[in-house]
């Protein structure tokens, strides 16, 4: 099989999961796709999206589709560490009393963490070494998490009541931050027809472990040229307002710019865009299609963002505005 | 491949490449139409007579820097490959470019892939050469402006024209003195002080050229050079000098009758033109009869000239510009004809070292012989007392005053003026007068006598209104004496290098210079 062949199969395969995932969930392409993206750049999500928009549905779609384990944790005020990541337990062996570890449901290849935010820091923490690391420490041992790995996690903006923000720290790690939005007419009547009725649609598994692992190397081999790379570096940079060169929308309104995470995430990303868009490099559209969901979670906005009703997809895109690709 | 995609990314460079200098020359070419049209409006209030040309140059300068700037600004290689993406190819090109050289899987799938859009890429189509329409309507506005602004005709301007000719003519003549110079530095038979002493002359004259700022200056100047070169030829023993200041002011003086002839067949052609011609040969005549009323310094008729400018070219002032033409031309035949008597009375230098002839010109109070023209009677009498002055052989000159008019009834009032020192003085004693006129003279002729009419050069006035009169003024003393032409020339010489290295105004400094021209 030539190289070309093999990389036309892989961008097939994640056409038709893209396609399959859809089946299951009304609307959505975007977020869906940008889940895709996250997947295949080995990176984690972070849906955000008032109750009842399929958030959850969407994340059990993939799981079906994708044809790997997967775990949910529900996360609540008194959700335990050891609770997420497993704990040490005494058995018996052989007459004696040793301890064993007992893994918790972040084994999986994929996490959801529904409703993250409802879980004390200390529990939320948990998952720190797990969606960076990939690995789990108890006591004096670490363990590695299946590969691949990713965590799904969930949060609901309106209740602030009994929630407990994530830290910078912890966003920082996810990838993406998605906003589920409401759905279409159309779309609810598309959703309507199938969750109010007795059909019932039946997903089915699309992709493997190791595929997800062959194209993510794929991915990461995907050629950027210069130019493309210093647009997104500059995107990144600009998000700073003690850069002189910052536009005036940030050095108004944001208080700390992206991190050197928020460019790798945004190269890695637009280089699986590009992938699965069937291209062998990265455009400056793919960076500014991953702009936002890369950036949204990793700017701070100051208090008079905040009392202007602005948000750091605003700023994003007024940076993208005026930036020039030629 | 990358030789494929290397051409493609160039082709498409050279159109960018196009392109650019094609913006850039229309964005120089306005800003240079710009400063045009403010220096030709500034050339309409103030006398800046290559305010053309030099619009022109700084239009072709701006042209010239809209190709460099053009070419400066081209875009490299990546910057094309990023422009041909920029037609929707999705970066496909630019990464092809940046994959040079590089032969990995994804690297080759990329280049061919990049391949399949180049082939489809036609670059004259993605890019065709496009003009702004502002930018052209800007240019051509502008040159209607400029164009417009250059025609209008002012006062200004018109002074900018006479000062640009006389720049010229001033130029010509020190191109002249400057032959002189020449032929004067070749010569070995002229000696280094005298050498240097005519170069220094040379080179004051050439000051004064360059320093006149009107017609009037300039023409005083030329006739002071003339002046100066014949004194001097006069002046030396050296017959190769002296040959060659002849020359040299004979030169500039068939230069300036030239001129003048020249501007005055220019002037009646152009007036001929005008009668039946349009508005623009009417100004041509204008100007043209203007300008030759300024070299010939006829106000009469540079006043014609205004009024049929005045009138807007009226047919009764084009009538009168025409009369006054005729005049100043038939006074000008006239001077011609009277400076050629003038010269042959005035004698070549053999005929100065004739004593005998020069006495006789001295008995004369009447000198008669030039009043048959107005005008003339100075020249007779200039000749003549320079003559006497500078040779001092003359006992005595006639000093006509007659008023005659062209047919030669004028009267003549003649004083005698003896300047005798040197050699010959001796041989004039008798028939010497005393001079009336010149009071600082020094008047050396011995028991000075009313000369005869017998003497006289020219012929004497019929109605008897010549009178002879003796002014009893003049001193008489034998001993060495010193020319006035010998200390009137150190003193004047004396005066024209205190003035030269001064800082005083061209008027003024011609002014003195006159002063002590009169003196001789």
């Amino acid at each position: 099989m030539t190289d070309e062949t093999k990389i036309q199969n892989m961008i097939e395969k994640i056409k038709s999961c893209e396609e399959e995932i859809g089946k299951g969930i009304i609307g959505q392409r975007d977020i869906i796709r940008q889940v895709l993206l996250a997947i295949l750049s080995d990176g984690n999500v972070l849906l955000e999206g008032v109750p009842g928009l399929g958030k959850t549905e969407l994340v059990k779609a993939i799981s079906k589709v994708l044809s790997t384990s997967f775990s949910r944790i529900q996360f609540t005020p008194d959700l335990m560490p050891a609770d997420v990541t497993g704990t040490n337990l005494i058995i018996k062996e052989e007459g004696n009393n040793v301890f064993r570890f007992e893994p918790g449901p972040v084994f999986a290849n994929i996490v959801l963490a529904d409703e993250i935010n409802r879980a004390t820091p200390k529990t939320q923490s948990a998952l720190l070494e797990a969606m960076q690391e990939k690995t789990v420490t108890v006591g004096k041992t670490t363990y590695e998490l299946p590969s691949p790995f990713m965590v799904l996690a969930t949060q609901n903006p309106i209740e602030n009541e009994g929630t407990y923000p994530l830290p910078e720290a912890q966003l920082d790690r996810f990838l993406l931050k998605l906003l589920v939005e409401f759905p279409s007419k159309e779309e609810l009547k598309a959703i309507m027809d199938i969750t109010v009725t007795n059909k019932t649609t039946e997903l089915q598994p699309v992709i493997n472990g190791e595929d997800i692992i062959e194209i993510r190397t794929a991915v990461r081999d995907m050629p950027i040229a210069d130019a493309v790379m210093d647009y997104a570096l500059s995107l990144v940079v600009s998000t700073h307002p003690d850069n002189r060169e910052a536009p005036e929308v940030v050095k108004k309104y944001i208080q700390n710019g992206a991190s050197p995470r928020g460019a790798q995430a945004i190269i890695k990303t637009a280089k699986a865009r590009a992938f699965m868009e069937g291209r062998y490099n990265v455009a400056f559209e793919d960076i500014r299609f991953v702009a936002c969901p890369a950036l949204r979670h990793r700017l701070a906005l100051n208090f008079e963002a905040v009392s202007d009703g602005v948000t750091t997809d605003d700023v994003v895109r007024q940076i993208i505005e005026g930036m020039k690709t030629v | 491949m990358d030789h494929k995609i290397r051409q493609f990314v160039y082709r498409v460079r050279a159109r960018l490449r196009e392109q650019k200098i094609i913006e850039n020359i229309i964005k120089f070419v306005v800003i240079g139409l710009l400063v045009a049209v403010i220096l030709s409006f500034v050339s309409m209030m103030v006398p800046f007579y290559y305010a053309v040309p030099a619009t022109a140059g700084i239009v072709g300068i701006c042209f010239v820097a809209g190709i460099i700037m053009g070419i400066y600004k081209t875009p490299t290689p990546m910057e094309a490959a990023l422009k041909a993406d920029s037609k929707g190819h999705k970066e496909k090109i630019s990464t092809a470019f940046y994959l040079e050289g590089k032969e990995d899987s994804f690297s080759t799938l990329q280049k061919k892939d990049a391949l399949k859009v180049m082939e489809a890429f036609q670059v004259r189509k993605e890019f065709p050469l496009q003009l702004s329409w502002k930018q052209i309507l800007a240019v051509l506005g502008l040159s209607l402006v400029f164009v417009a602004c250059s025609m209008v005709e002012t006062p200004a301007r018109e002074a900018a024209e006479i000062r640009k000719d006389i720049e010229k003519e001033a130029k010509e003549e020190i191109a002249r003195l400057e032959k002189v110079e020449k032929k004067l530095g070749q010569s070995r038979e002229i000696s280094e002080t005298e050498t240097a002493e005519i170069k220094e002359q040379i080179e004051n004259a050439k000051r004064e050229l360059s320093e006149a700022g009107s017609r009037e200056e300039l023409k005083k100047a030329q006739e002071r050079i003339t002046k100066k070169m014949e004194m001097a030829a006069e002046k030396t023993e050296n017959k190769t000098l002296s040959e060659t200041m002849q020359d040299a002011a004979k030169e500039a003086g068939d230069a300036a009758g030239k001129k003048e002839s020249d501007l005055a067949k220019e002037a009646e052609e152009a007036l001929a033109k005008a009668q039946k011609g349009n508005r623009k040969e009417k100004q041509d005549a204008y100007k043209k009869l203007k300008k030759l009323a300024d070299a010939m310094g006829d106000e009469a008729l540079k006043k014609a000239a205004e009024d049929y400018k005045d009138s807007s070219y009226s047919d009764s002032d084009y009538a009168g510009a025409q009369q006054a033409l005729n005049e100043a031309l038939e006074n000008r035949e006239a001077d011609q004809t009277d400076l050629a008597d003038n010269r042959s009375n005035t004698g070549s230098k053999d005929d100065q070292e004739k004593s005998s002839d020069n006495i006789s010109q001295g008995n004369s109070q009447n000198n008669g012989g030039n009043q048959s023209d107005k005008g003339n009677q100075n020249n007779s009498q200039n000749g003549n007392a320079n003559h006497n002055q500078n040779n001092g052989q003359n006992s005595g000159s006639g000093n006509g005053q007659g008023n005659a008019g062209r047919n030669g009834s004028g009267s003549g009032n003649g004083s005698g003026t003896g300047n005798g020192s040197g050699g010959g003085w001796n041989h004039g004693g008798k028939e010497g007068q005393e001079g009336a006129r010149k009071t600082n003279e020094n008047i050396t002729v011995p028991d000075g006598e009313t000369g005869d009419d017998g003497n006289l050069t020219g012929k004497a006035n019929g109605n008897d209104s010549s009178t002879k009169e003796k002014s009893g003024q003049s001193q008489t003393w034998s001993g060495n004496k010193v020319s006035y032409g010998e200390v009137s020339g150190r003193y004047k010489e004396k005066a024209y290098k205190k003035v030269n290295g001064s800082s005083y105004p061209g008027k003024l400094k011609n002014k003195i210079r006159d002063y002590f021209d009169g003196l001789n």
